[in-house]
């Protein structure tokens, strides 16, 4: 890399820590803001622009690192001092760690569900087993159908392990849900009506996904899924599935699907389709950033103020 | 061939059983929207105008939510020839939606071209929750997503044959399926565009067929151009517009902001609300959960694709993805079109809005089932595909044995409330004991944990009583005080604090409005409760 990227590099660390600067200043989420959290989550971004640059190229590290710097995502989260910024951070210089001593596969992938699974612990975060509602639910199914004929049925159908097994199931397909990473539809911090990840950046992620499902050969696929799965881990045992702030940790994977799409884009840039689809994801995303910034300054900090009455 | 045939026509014959059975029974009672659908169809059959005396429209205001015309005529013969009842107000949708499991055959084949695939896919669409569901009462959603299909077929069948009666049989019921449910306004104009562009070389051959498609659709939707842009059907969508979404208004709008900048205005919000409103419709817990909405919010329910429908349907994506299969670019198209419609109006995710899509995410379910087939054939010795088919046959049969016990035992006492459940019941004891009394008031307001279901119990005595509709088209029915009536009958909300006090008076209402502790024991006539065992109504008289 060049004189000019290490600037760049800076350049998107200084707006980064602008950007969640101007967030605090305007939502009072916390009462200060927590350096060690805001250092953290800088630290997340070198990280990811190093990783991305090894498996890509530093052009690729550098907008993988700019679109997350800009994603209200993270930034919020880093605001808050979620402790899931501090895991991200492990689970990442694990991998930076794991390759630059050349460990193998298994081990890393071992090592990261060892500090995931401690992690959730001690935080007592594995909530998904004491769901009352679940309980309840069954309960009253068992309930009605006792007034029927249909009795012996539903001991076989209607159980407590039939409806957990479903309600697992349930969990781990929600993490898959668009909607998710790039609507307001799950609430960031559970009252921001920003979209985690602009929604401009769908479509380079479809290209991304599909050039992943089409190139990625069939002995990685369980690689892949392991991954997958171990990353949504903690938003999978949560009660209130998905968790946007555990699900911070599938993040970076997130956004270097969405740059192999742009990419993508830029490859392909004499086409017409592709040059059209570059720009109108650039418009859509700086339309959407300068609104975000905007509706933070007028209307985040009401919500806020909405969101704690209720509770 | 035979054997197919005879496949086929177990399959319609099947399919028409889980539409039929019990379904005056299961949904448990007329919703309000069926008797007013029913009393309209009885008006036209008997007077050939609208309650409102209105001859022959093309909206019906109804309720005021202006109602379409197509289900309301398509009901008429039906009533002529079983009465005005239960069973003639849903025959119509059943028999539409038992009919559509041939007519979706060959829509199949003639989108994917492969017999494998569009049986399968007929298959699944017998047992479909999303289908039988809407097709056990009266659904406007279901008619309308069949007219497109037919539409649709014929539109292929015009550029395959280059038949002109083809493209007119197209025309007409496209635009029909306009004429039939709000979604279907935009989705057709939408779908047909997609068509031609997809279709465009084909387009060209053909082009004095497609000249006359466009003419005679032209023709046909005109009133209803005219009725959107200058009519009654503009204040429907103004309505339902996504601006009015309740989540919307609570949070973006925020009354009292002021000089708010034109980026964070509300119309750029709006948009991105939109967005989301759209991606929300791939929500699982839709697709596979409790989008039917059969049970209470939040506990599992139905959703409008079966569970063992998910490696399907993940697999049927891939297939789309790496393999550029016949019908590919129609089916994907289709859906993102599809949820357009859905995702511009308000509330929740709603399964009716969007069964237009039913037929594409049969389609790739059946081609990730035929995916499946394939693969196993190709990797796993016979005896392993026994056991692969053996394990799924368990589960579908799990699924379909759960999604049973939610039909036919949870949906009717979790949703009672919903289809007016009890109205029949109170309805039946008021005109049974009309005679005795001076003055029959009806109170509109219900509900369980609060009176926030607004109903029209005027339109289930009219249904019932069988009530000549040339004589309410006639009757004054704003009283002097302002209360809405005809013949002994009021609507208004009860305030037992004076109403106790009239004599020679009926009152219906739920509790909420005849409060049992301030209600003599002996002035109780009649207490009417949900399947689920909440009460519904008191029926009292004062003494």
């Amino acid at each position: 890399m060049n004189r000019k990227g290490y600037l760049l590099l800076v350049f998107i660390l200084l707006i980064s820590l602008s950007f969640r600067l101007y967030i605090n200043y305007f939502i009072p989420i916390t009462q200060q803001i927590n350096l060690l959290v805001i250092f953290m989550g800088l630290a997340n971004l070198i990280l990811i622009f190093y990783i991305i640059q090894r498996l890509a190229n530093y052009k690729i590290g550098l907008l993988t690192t700019l679109l997350y710097a800009i994603s209200p995502w993270a930034a919020y989260l880093e605001v808050a001092a979620s402790p899931y910024i501090i895991l991200l951070t492990f689970l990442l210089v694990l991998y930076v760690g794991t390759q630059a001593l050349n460990v193998s596969k298994k081990f890393s992938l071992m090592l990261a569900i060892l500090v995931i699974v401690f992690f959730i612990y001690r935080l007592n975060q594995i909530t998904i087993f004491s769901d009352v509602g679940l309980i309840n639910a069954v309960n009253s199914f068992r309930g009605e159908t006792n007034q029927t004929i249909f009795v012996p049925l539903s001991k076989v159908i209607e159980n407590r392990y039939i409806y957990f097994s479903e309600h697992l199931l349930f969990n781990v397909l929600k993490q898959f849900t668009p909607a998710t990473y790039f609507t307001n539809q799950v609430r960031l911090l559970g009252f921001s009506f920003a979209s985690p990840i602009y929604v401009g950046l769908l479509i380079p992620f479809l290209f991304g996904l599909v050039k992943s499902i089409r190139s990625v050969p069939r002995s990685s696929i369980t690689e892949v899924i392991a991954i997958t799965a171990l990353l949504m881990f903690p938003s999978i045992l949560s009660k209130d599935s998905p968790d946007l702030s555990r699900l911070i940790l599938i993040s970076p994977v997130i956004f270097f699907v969405i740059n192999s799409g742009i990419s993508e884009f830029i490859i392909n840039y004499k086409r017409k389709l592709f040059r059209f689809l570059l720009f109108f994801t650039l418009f859509m995303v700086i339309l959407q950033f300068v609104t975000t910034i905007s509706d933070i300054a007028v209307r985040e900090s009401v919500r806020l103020q909405m969101f704690l009455n209720q509770k | 061939m035979k054997q197919f045939f005879v496949f086929l026509l177990l399959l319609t014959v099947l399919g028409g059983l889980f539409r039929f059975y019990h379904i005056t029974k299961n949904p448990i009672s007329l919703s309000i929207d069926e008797v007013a659908f029913g009393y309209n169809a009885f008006s036209i059959l008997k007077t050939g105008r609208d309650e409102y005396g209105k001859f022959l429209p093309l909206t019906f205001k109804s309720t005021g939510d202006y109602k379409n015309p197509v289900p309301i005529y398509l009901m008429v013969p039906s009533i002529a020839l079983f009465g005005l009842n239960e069973f003639s107000v849903r025959f119509p949708t059943a028999l539409i939606a038992t009919l559509s499991i041939p007519l979706f055959f060959l829509f199949f084949m003639e989108v994917t071209g492969s017999r494998a695939v569009s049986l399968v896919g007929v298959l699944l669409l017998t047992f479909s929750p999303w289908h039988i569901y809407y097709s056990r009462y009266v659904s406007d959603h279901l008619i309308a997503a069949t007219l497109v299909i037919l539409g649709v077929l014929c539109f292929l069948r015009m550029l395959k044959k280059g038949r002109w009666f083809w493209g007119v049989g197209s025309a007409v019921f496209l635009v029909l399926s306009m004429y039939t449910y709000y979604a279907e306004r935009l989705f057709v104009p939408l779908l047909v565009l997609v068509l031609f562009l997809l279709k465009g070389r084909d387009l060209k051959v053909r082009f004095k067929q497609v000249v006359l498609f466009v003419t005679v659709c032209i023709i046909i939707a005109s009133p209803l151009i005219f009725s959107i842009f200058f009519g009654s059907d503009r204040a429907r969508a103004q309505m339902t517009w996504i601006g009015n979404d309740v989540e919307f208004v609570r949070n973006v709008v925020l009354n009292p902001l002021t000089n708010i900048p034109f980026l964070a205005s509300d119309n750029l919000l709006l948009f991105y609300f939109g967005v989301r409103k759209y991606l929300n419709y791939f929500d699982p817990g839709f697709l596979f959960y409790s989008g039917l909405n059969m049970t209470k919010g939040g506990s599992y329910g139905l959703g409008v694709l079966y569970l063992f429908e998910i490696p399907f349907l993940i697999l049927g994506i891939i297939t789309l993805i790496k393999k550029k299969i016949q019908g590919r670019d129609l089916i994907i198209t289709w859906i993102l079109v599809g949820l357009i419609p859905a995702s511009l109006t308000n509330n929740e995710q709603h399964p009716g809005r969007t069964f237009v899509i039913l037929p594409m995410l049969i389609q790739i379910s059946a081609t990730g089932v035929v995916e499946l087939f394939r693969f196993a054939k190709s990797h796993f010795n016979q005896n392993s595909i026994k056991l692969i088919s053996a394990l799924f046959f368990i589960i579908i049969v799990w699924n379909l044995m759960q999604a049973f016990l939610i039909y036919s035992v949870h949906f009717p006492r979790q949703k009672g409330e919903d289809f007016m459940e009890g109205t029949k019941e109170t309805v039946e004891y008021v005109l049974a004991n009309k005679d005795k009394y001076k003055e029959i008031v009806l109170d509109p307001y219900r509900g369980i944990e609060a009176p926030y279901i607004v109903s029209i119990p005027h339109m289930y005595i009219l249904f019932y009583s069988q009530y000549d509709p040339a004589t309410y088209q006639r009757e004054e029915k704003i009283r002097p005080d302002g209360s809405f009536g005809f013949d002994k009958f009021t609507i208004r909300k009860i305030d037992w604090r004076t109403d106790r006090f009239k004599k020679d008076t009926l009152f219906v209402g739920s509790p909420w409005s005849l409060p049992e502790k301030d209600i003599k024991n002996d002035e109780i006539l009649k207490r009417v409760y949900l399947s689920g065992g909440q009460p519904a109504f008191l029926i009292v008289s004062p003494d």
